[in-house]
């Protein structure tokens, strides 16, 4: 019997059998579940280490400062070894508006600081001069709205970031005041920014409406918002109440900077962003979970398919007998229909967990692919789901085509077990 | 027209059934000799063998005792792949139940057989069946698959399985037992061209129409042959 009878025939005799329907269908199923599931947890594993990699608040430690000191401790921070800067943890907190507002966008951009021995690898344009003011560095894909935080942007709207290099833009602001028992608008403040250069949020996982301007501005800017108060029975924060952020060279630094800055008497030292480890493992053992129960119902599909076809076809595996087919021949046209049934509904389940990725990166989580993160598809993902279908297949037809031929041929030809 | 040669020798065939610390021997001391262009009819009452000896006749089934060549080969202690190959070269079946694949279209359960036959060639398998499937009067079946055909259609498409590899001995188990009296008769004519042409056929039947057709009769009874004619 010959490679190519098998292909023809039996291709044939597969897409025929509508017993196979169910199975297929199910086994796509199962396809698709277990390779999402791990292609999750691959991915949350690179979301992770991209995330760490690329996002300077990893390597931010937040500490109170220091009241008695008149700097608030900023220097005795910034003498520590391995701590590349330290500014007001208020900075980068916050979203103003700008001219930038059209009918299309709210204008809405915040101001970020851009912490010394950073280097911008992005970067088009100028960098920041030591006495720079009232310039800006802006994202190339620019999109002026708050809409970002929710993973929202209409293409259509982005800026393009490099047209606007030399240009000014407005931002107003207003001070703010303690009055009546709360917050309140005061003096409006307008204040223009030249751009110098552009860069790449993705570099740094910013998000698109994010811009960085000279410390003096964010400075000025911070303490500018922040609400004075005159009232001395009243305790309101006040910019210079705020604590450090102190930003390390390296991540692996971050203990022993920690172990120091306690050393040094600050308080409340804490990470500024760290990856909720509870949360991230109980997302990957869920994907474990799902993975494994795939597995199960790939295990258990491909065994009772195998065996009702065995039983449906027991009286067909007798009549090839009585006509003179082999235990051998028996085996291999079974092992063959059986893999071949298996590996399509496999590449089929492959092609449209391709296609369900492919989707969901270019709808719902498309936004996410503008603060440099991108969904992977691994090749490894769709080798182990490969090679459990064919084992599995492979050994359960193995076992329950031996156990059939061990009946006598008339014993199949009359479906007696 | 009989051969000087038998195609089939039996000698002293025992068969026994043990069920149930109970014995039963359907078949004692058998002896019979079939040749090729000849009908023959084995009749008797359900339940006393028939169906046994022809399993044994077409190496499906094992025999206690006794001698059984096919063409002067002893079948005896055959592994599976000889007893393989004597089927697939000699022994066309044909069952009561038709036995047809439903996926496979008319022509296509006809070449079952042939599909292990490295003497048909590939190219050749279609127009073959095709060819058995006129000789059994289905030229304009042969795209149908068997729940489109009726039972005497289906049995014919059986027969031209049977007769897929050219084989010299066809064997038939009940082969009208599921058929209306028209279809029976098309089918003990086709069995009888078959003998006719140079084929041992071998019927086992109810039916005592059959024994129009047939150039020998045997009774089955307590486990021996007797011939009627």
């Amino acid at each position: 019997m010959k490679t190519k009878f098998y292909l023809k025939n039996l291709s044939v005799k597969i897409l025929r059998d509508r017993n196979n329907i169910f199975f297929i269908l199910l086994l796509v199923i199962s396809t698709i579940m277990l390779i999402g599931s791990m292609t999750f947890k691959n991915n949350i594993d690179y979301y992770i280490e991209e995330n760490i990699n690329k996002n300077i608040e990893f390597r931010t430690i937040q500490v109170s400062n220091k009241k008695d000191k008149s700097d608030f401790g900023k220097n005795e921070l910034l003498n520590i070894e391995h701590v590349q800067d330290v500014y007001n943890s208020l900075y980068g907190t916050f979203s103003i508006d700008s001219d930038f507002a059209s009918e299309k966008l709210n204008g809405k951009i915040t101001p970020m600081y851009l912490p010394k021995s950073t280097t911008i690898h992005s970067l088009v344009g100028s960098k920041f001069e030591e006495n720079d003011k009232e310039v800006a560095i802006i994202p190339k894909n620019f999109y002026p709205d708050s809409s970002v935080y929710n993973f929202k942007i209409d293409e259509k709207n982005i800026i393009d970031g490099e047209s606007l290099i030399g240009k000014k833009f407005t931002v107003t602001y207003y001070t703010k005041k303690f009055e009546n028992m709360r917050v309140i608008d005061d003096k409006k403040i307008t204040k223009t920014f030249t751009i110098i250069g552009v860069y790449d949020n993705k570099e740094m996982m910013n998000f698109n409406n994010e811009i960085f301007i000279p410390e003096k501005d964010l400075n000025e800017i911070s303490r500018a918002r922040t609400p004075q108060n005159d009232n001395p029975d009243i305790i309101i924060s006040q910019f210079d109440d705020y604590g450090f952020n102190v930003v390390v060279d390296n991540l692996q630094n971050i203990e022993n900077v920690t172990e120091t800055i306690y050393k040094h008497n600050f308080l409340n030292v804490d990470s500024k962003t760290e990856i909720d480890k509870t949360t991230v493992d109980q997302i990957k053992f869920s994907c474990y979970i799902i993975s494994t129960i795939s597995i199960i119902v790939i295990i258990l599909i491909i065994f009772l398919y195998i065996k009702k076809k065995a039983i449906n076809e027991s009286t067909f595996i007798g009549i090839y007998r009585a006509s003179g087919y082999t235990k051998k021949d028996i085996k291999t046209l079974y092992i063959f229909e059986i893999l071949i049934t298996c590996i399509c509904t496999y590449i089929l389940g492959a092609i449209l967990s391709i296609i369900m990725c492919f989707i969901l990166k270019n709808t719902i989580l498309r936004a996410i692919t503008y603060v440099g993160y991108d969904i992977k598809i691994y090749l490894i993902d769709f080798v182990i789901s490969f090679i459990i279908i064919v084992l599995v297949s492979l050994i359960s037809s193995i076992y329950i085509i031996n156990k059939k031929l061990k009946c006598s041929i008339i014993d199949l030809i009359e479906s007696r077990e | 027209m009989e051969n000087t040669d038998a195609i089939i020798k039996l000698e002293n065939i025992q068969k026994t059934y043990h069920k149930k610390e109970k014995e039963l021997n359907v078949l004692k001391n058998l002896n019979v000799e079939f040749y090729s262009g000849q009908l023959y009819a084995i009749m008797g009452h359900s339940g006393n063998g028939k169906s046994t000896l022809i399993h044994i006749l077409g190496l499906i089934d094992q025999f206690d005792d006794g001698e059984y060549h096919i063409y002067s080969q002893n079948v005896k202690n055959l592994n599976d792949k000889e007893s393989s190959y004597i089927r697939m070269k000699n022994i066309g079946f044909v069952f009561q139940e038709f036995n047809l694949v439903p996926t496979l279209k008319a022509y296509e359960n006809v070449m079952v057989p042939m599909l292990i036959n490295d003497e048909i060639k590939p190219k050749e398998r279609k127009i073959k069946a095709i060819e058995l499937l006129s000789i059994v009067g289905l030229k304009d079946r042969i795209n149908h698959f068997p729940k489109e055909l009726s039972g005497g259609e289906q049995q014919r498409v059986a027969l031209a399985r049977a007769l897929a590899n050219n084989p010299n001995i066809i064997l038939a188990d009940e082969p009208t037992g599921n058929l209306d009296e028209k279809s029976e008769k098309d089918i003990f004519l086709l069995l009888k061209e078959l003998a006719q042409n140079g084929k041992c056929v071998i019927v086992v039947s109810h039916s005592s129409e059959i024994k129009k057709y047939a150039d020998k009769v045997y009774i089955l009874d307590n486990g021996k042959l007797e011939g009627e004619n």
